[in-house]
């Protein structure tokens, strides 16, 4: 293959990489205009982010939440569904870890599969609502799961949260919320009491290989790719659509699921669920599967790039460096926008070609035989 | 409280809460049957809420403040319109994808120029001029300008689809925009322009928040409502009127939770958790229900490709 | 727009003149210095196969490409034509093959979209039916111009498109493949029109390629191949046979394409065993289409292994819920459907595959392929869950290698072009792309195969390879049932011919005992039994 269908071919993969440097290179300049340092927020981020034990527990747990939620909204994208319902499903399945962790007492090495399972299982279900109604009565899964996540976050706020599952007596915390989770149940720790870096980062790890072998290495995947690409030749030969539908939105639910599992039983939240409960590790989720352009090795790594910097953001409110926190929110908005306008970012990628030796004609129209 | 009373309460509940999201559901409905699904309305609200926020108290206390902040919002919104109708028409970039782009964008923005222009995190704990509203007694204030407009802008809209030639290319265009081109009238230039003011009208309705409705800024103002009003799209069968019935039921349904929940014994019963849910539920149900008869725009959410068969 | 406005018309010298016109795509000449006149009062039909540049010269005349080389004039002054709107200045108006009309807009919101007469800023709605109403009558168009466009039937809807053009004062028509989608009765109807208007003044440019109504409606007619302007007759004395050796041209054809014989000469074929049992068999079936309308009332139809039987119709009268009701795409409301001897109610395309059923759909992309996936995968499709494809008990997962090799041979086999397992669907042209469905859904010896408009879009050299791998099938035992609009090949291919008019059966015969006027009867609605 010639250099120029090479750099043709990483088109996929260049185009969020572009996307994201764009992204920095926009709001570093956003930051120049501010008066601050570009430079000094960088490294204030890495810092943060990537600067010993303890911040490196902080970004994997932010990382492996974000992971979950991506491959939750990157897995159903394969078959041409929109999941936007991940925020509901990761809070579902922090609640639910949150209380299986302490309703159930067994020894650890039975405890912690059990909870993470049982979270799964009701995130899955929570999605499967969203996929009854597509399959059955044709609810567009966008707004069906909207609005999900919402009844989701008034029935756990307003409800669950504290009526039922609240925790009784004085924790001796500030904020209230459920009672905190089993010591079983936790996550074991990888790097000692002063990090919270947990097995929740090699699981999430673990989990984004196990989505992209369903994906390009089973019948299942190739079903669901057969979908996404064309419905209607999906069910010509014989594919069952609605069957396959249920099942992708189902085993998503319960990734979002694990996600939140995962904070709870990591700490993130000092191990219950807090009152009014509202980290956008769902909506996030979104955000990361279009950086990573649907593919789970792309979540993976926008997951661990955003998940630091978020991380190292609280060392940008620093008197030296004098930056709001959301910035790295900013540059993940920015980037979205621009993997958005794909043309746009298509149009940068080939740019070089056009120095190359034989520039073919722009755009020819296929001709047709 | 009496049901009469009670009726009374939910009327005004629906006249005064119904307007941020029958505008922006109206914004829905004039991009879709151009063409151009808007899923970003909430990040259009959000704007919208804090440029009018932001712009009534940069104009200080007078009477001419919350009118200044009410076109910032819409200008705010308007831009947000501008962003989705440059992606989607000339980036051809997947619809859904760019509005939901917008809303992510909308978060992180907003948060990020509240603290710089504000200096504050969570809200504008100023209290903020607000526009003209009428005491109704024991039923509180109607926020005239509000309601005026959530009368009004529908009915202006529905006339001007069905009775001008400019109505009559939106609505062709919408479901064949080739026959627009072939007719020599630009199917960018209208799309694009369907974008804008659906994000003007979004921007409108949350600035409406804190204008008419509360008095300040909220972080996390519109609160979902801007996805509220994508289902009164659907709900209300992409007519402009429609749109607003169904803002017009959400909002009594929500005016229904509140009245069901603060007081009688309803309320010691069913925790307030269902209540607020309830609107949401509801739509669903009736999306389940009414799916099948309700019928989009041809060419909704399809990119327009000049050299496609 | 740099259209210089005509000086002085000069009725007697000719509407249009193109000199020495070209365009290239890339590398492809599409068109290539093309010289030829028009006047008022005249027919001129351009001819040609697919891809021998007829709609990209249409296009060029109506502005909506710009050339390379040449020059276009308009009543004698050269003019430049940078949009649709230019030509349509100029009195040029272009009826597309493929409407662009709006469904739920009336037949006058449709006529004057663009340019609507107004009132007071408001649609003056009264007073553009009504202009609509004069333009119909005038040119002989019957219509009513307040009726929903999508009330209307596919003739009134071009009635509509060549109003669009008349209300717009063209003096020029250009018609791209009118009757493709029309009943032999309403292309007749079309022609009389196309007739009516030239009487009228008006110049007509037709492209087509059917030699039959390019004959009766043309006064003159001039032929295409790659991009040149080969040949060109007086209608009156033409010989359909040397206009259809010019189109495809007898002087060293290129080395793969042996030059096909029209109208085709087969080998009889042997007529097919009638003691065995029928492999699809339909009973007084009832169906609704998508809408829920009746699209089949009472249909009774039986195709024996081994025996083709070819489906006509004008579009719309049942075909296509026919042959979904025969892959499972489609439950009967009543009727008895069996396949293979097994009574069939409740088929779904999973099992119509799995008793032997083959699709190849009327639409590749919807229905056909999944152009998005590589062409091994497409290959797989409907079948990854078993071996060669699938490996593994517990635990399935994708043989790749088996993947590979099966989809080697099967591209191999069926001359596709580029052979290329991992090649994407979408990057291979139209031919090769059926080809690619035919592959698959023909590997594993079907026991019948339903196939819609099979060689639609496909140029004459991929048309006879779909014809000769369908007709293999047949001499293999399989049942075939083919819809198709080409009387021709349906002629050509099939042991019998089936006609569907309004969801019923009209007639039925061995094509050598039926001629096309009682076809076209029968597709009109005239049945067999009222005749």
């Amino acid at each position: 293959m010639s250099a120029r269908r090479r750099w043709l071919a990483l088109e996929p993969a260049g185009l969020p990489v572009l996307a994201v440097l764009l992204a920095f290179a926009l709001c570093a300049a956003a930051i120049l205009a501010l008066g601050r340092s570009p430079l000094a927020a960088a490294g204030a981020l890495l810092d943060g982010g990537l600067g010993g034990l303890e911040p490196l527990g902080e970004s994997a747990l932010k990382a492996t939440a974000l992971t979950w939620t991506g491959l939750a909204v990157a897995l159903p994208f394969a078959a041409g569904l929109f999941n936007i319902g991940a925020q509901g499903q990761f809070l579902v399945g922090a609640l639910a870890a949150a209380w299986a962790g302490r309703v159930l007492d067994l020894p650890a090495p039975l405890e912690l599969p059990l909870v993470l399972g049982f979270a799964f299982a009701l995130g899955a279900l929570w999605a499967l609502i969203a996929a009854e109604l597509k399959t059955r009565r044709g609810v567009h899964e966008v707004i069906s799961t909207i609005l999900l996540n919402w009844i989701a976050i008034h029935l756990i706020d307003s409800w669950l949260v504290t009526g039922p599952l609240h925790a009784s007596g004085s924790q001796g915390f500030s904020h209230s919320g459920t009672e905190v989770v089993r010591a079983s149940a936790h996550l074991p720790l990888l790097a000692g009491a002063g990090s919270r870096l947990n097995a929740g980062l090699p699981l999430a790890a673990a989990g984004a290989l196990a989505v992209w072998w369903l994906l390009r290495r089973t019948p299942f995947g190739l079903e669901l790719r057969a979908i996404g690409s064309s419905e209607p030749t999906a069910r010509a030969v014989g594919i069952p659509v609605g069957r396959r539908i249920s099942q992708v939105m189902a085993v998503a639910g319960g990734l979002a699921a694990l996600g939140g599992a995962m904070m709870i039983l990591g700490g993130g939240t000092d191990f219950r669920y807090p009152e009014n409960y509202r980290d956008p590790y769902g909506f996030d989720g979104i955000a990361i599967a279009l950086i990573g352009a649907g593919n789970p090795f792309g979540v993976a790594a926008a997951a661990a790039l955003f998940g630091t910097l978020r991380a190292g953001a609280v060392r940008l409110q620093d008197p030296e460096i004098g930056l709001h926190r959301s910035w790295p929110e900013i540059a993940q908005g920015v980037a979205v926008v621009l993997v958005a306008g794909q043309l746009l970012l298509r149009g940068l990628w080939r740019w070089p070609l056009r120095f190359a030796r034989k520039p073919a004609a722009a755009g020819a129209p296929e001709a047709s035989p | 409280m009496t049901h009469s009373a009670a009726l009374g309460a939910i009327a005004v509940s629906i006249l005064a809460y119904a307007p941020p999201v029958a505008l922006a559901a109206l914004g829905g409905v004039l991009s879709e049957r151009a063409g151009v699904i808007n899923i970003g309305l909430e990040g259009m609200m959000r704007f919208g809420a804090l440029f009018g926020a932001w712009c009534s108290l940069a104009a200080g206390s007078g009477p001419a403040a919350p009118w200044c902040g009410l076109l910032a919002g819409a200008a705010a919104g308007a831009a947000g319109g501008a962003l989705l109708g440059f992606l989607a028409v000339w980036a051809r970039a997947d619809q859904i994808v760019a509005g939901v782009a917008i809303n992510l964008l909308a978060l992180g923005l907003v948060t990020f120029l509240l603290e710089w222009g504000m200096g504050a995190s969570g809200g504008i704990s100023d209290p903020v001029a607000m526009l003209p509203s009428i005491p109704l007694g024991p039923l509180g204030r109607l926020p005239a300008v509000a309601t005026g407009a959530m009368l009004v802008l529908p009915a202006a809209a529905s006339l001007f689809l069905r009775r001008t030639p400019a109505g009559l290319r939106w609505r062709a265009v919408g479901e064949n925009p080739r026959a627009v081109a072939a007719a020599g009238v630009s199917v960018r230039g209208l799309r694009f322009a369907a974008a804008v003011a659906s994000g003007a009208l979004a921007g409108l309705g949350g600035a409406l928040l804190p204008l008419a409705l509360l008095g300040r800024f909220e972080d996390r103002m519109p609160a979902g409502q801007g996805f509220i009003a994508l289902a009164a799209v659907v709900f209300g069968k992409w007519t402009p009127l429609g749109a607003l019935g169904a803002a017009a039921f959400f909002a009594g349904a929500e005016g229904l939770q509140i009245e069901l929940s603060s007081g009688g014994s309803l309320a010691a019963l069913v925790p307030k958790g269902f209540f607020l849910a309830l609107p949401y539920v509801l739509t669903l149900l009736v999306l389940a229900g009414l799916v099948g008869k309700a019928v989009p725009p041809a060419a909704d959410g399809v990119p327009y490709d000049p050299e496609g068969r | 727009m740099t259209a210089e406005a005509p000086a002085l018309p000069s009725p007697d010298g000719p509407i249009l003149e193109v000199l020495g016109l070209g365009k290239s795509f890339g590398e492809l000449r599409a068109c290539d210095g093309i010289s030829f006149s028009l006047r008022r009062g005249e027919v001129l039909a351009l001819v040609g196969e697919n891809g021998a540049g007829k709609t990209t010269l249409l296009n060029l005349v109506m502005g909506l490409y710009r050339p390379d080389a040449g020059e276009v004039r308009v009543r004698g002054q050269a003019v430049h034509l940078a949009c649709p709107a230019d030509a349509e200045a100029l009195g040029l108006g272009m009826v597309h093959q493929h409407f662009t009309l709006v469904g739920p807009l009336t037949v006058a919101e449709n006529v004057v979209l663009g340019r609507e007469p107004q009132r007071l800023g408001l649609l003056d709605r009264a007073r553009a039916e009504r202009e609509v109403e004069a333009v119909s009558r005038r040119h002989g168009l019957p219509i009513r111009p307040a009726a929903r466009l999508d009330e209307l039937s596919v003739a009134g809807r071009q009635r509509v498109e060549i109003l669009k053009v008349l209300w717009r004062g063209a003096e020029l028509l250009a018609f791209d493949e009118p009757t493709a989608a029309l009943s032999p009765a309403e292309a007749d109807a079309l022609c009389r029109a196309i007739r009516q208007l030239r009487d009228a003044g008006k110049a007509i440019l037709f492209v087509s390629h059917k030699l039959r109504e390019v004959q009766a409606v043309a006064d003159r007619i001039a032929v295409l191949r790659a991009g040149r302007l080969v040949a060109a007759f007086e209608a009156k004395g033409a010989d359909p046979a040397q206009v259809a050796a010019a189109m495809v041209g007898d002087v060293g054809p290129p080395a793969d394409r042996p030059a096909p014989e029209r109208p085709a000469v087969q080998p009889p074929r042997a007529a097919p065993p009638t003691s065995a049992a029928p492999i699809l068999s339909l009973a007084d079936v009832h169906c609704l289409d998508a809408r829920g309308a009746p699209a089949l009332r009472g249909v009774t139809l039986s195709i024996l292994p081994g025996e083709v039987v070819g489906v006509a119709g004008v579009d719309g009268n049942g075909q296509r819920e026919l042959a979904e009701l025969c892959t499972g795409l489609r439950r009967p409301a009543s009727g008895t459907v069996t396949l293979a001897g097994k009574p069939a109610p409740h088929l779904d395309p999973a099992t119509a595959r799995a008793l032997g059923v083959a699709h190849v759909p009327e639409d590749r992309d919807r229905g056909g392929l999944c152009g998005a996936l590589t062409l091994a995968e497409n290959l797989a499709l409907g079948r990854a869950w078993r071996p060669p494809f699938r490996k593994g008990h517990l635990l399935a997962r994708l043989d790749r290698a088996g993947l590979a090799d099966r989809a080697g041979d099967l591209l191999r086999r069926f001359d596709v072009r580029p052979p290329d397992p991992e090649a994407r669907a979408s990057s291979l042209s139209g031919g090769n792309q059926q080809k690619v469905v035919l592959a698959r859904e023909l590997d594993g010896a079907p026991r019948l195969v339903v196939a819609v408009h099979p060689t639609r879009g496909l140029d004459l050299h991929a048309s006879r390879a779909v014809r000769e791998r369908l007709r293999e099938q047949a001499g293999l035992g399989a049942g075939l049932l083919i819809v198709s609009f080409d009387l021709d090949e349906l002629r050509e291919i099939a042991d019998r011919l089936v006609v569907l008019c309004g969801g019923r059966i009209t007639g039925e015969a061995r094509p050598a005992d039926v001629d096309d006027a009682t076809l076209s009867r029968w597709m009109a609605g005239a049945s067999e039994a009222a005749a």
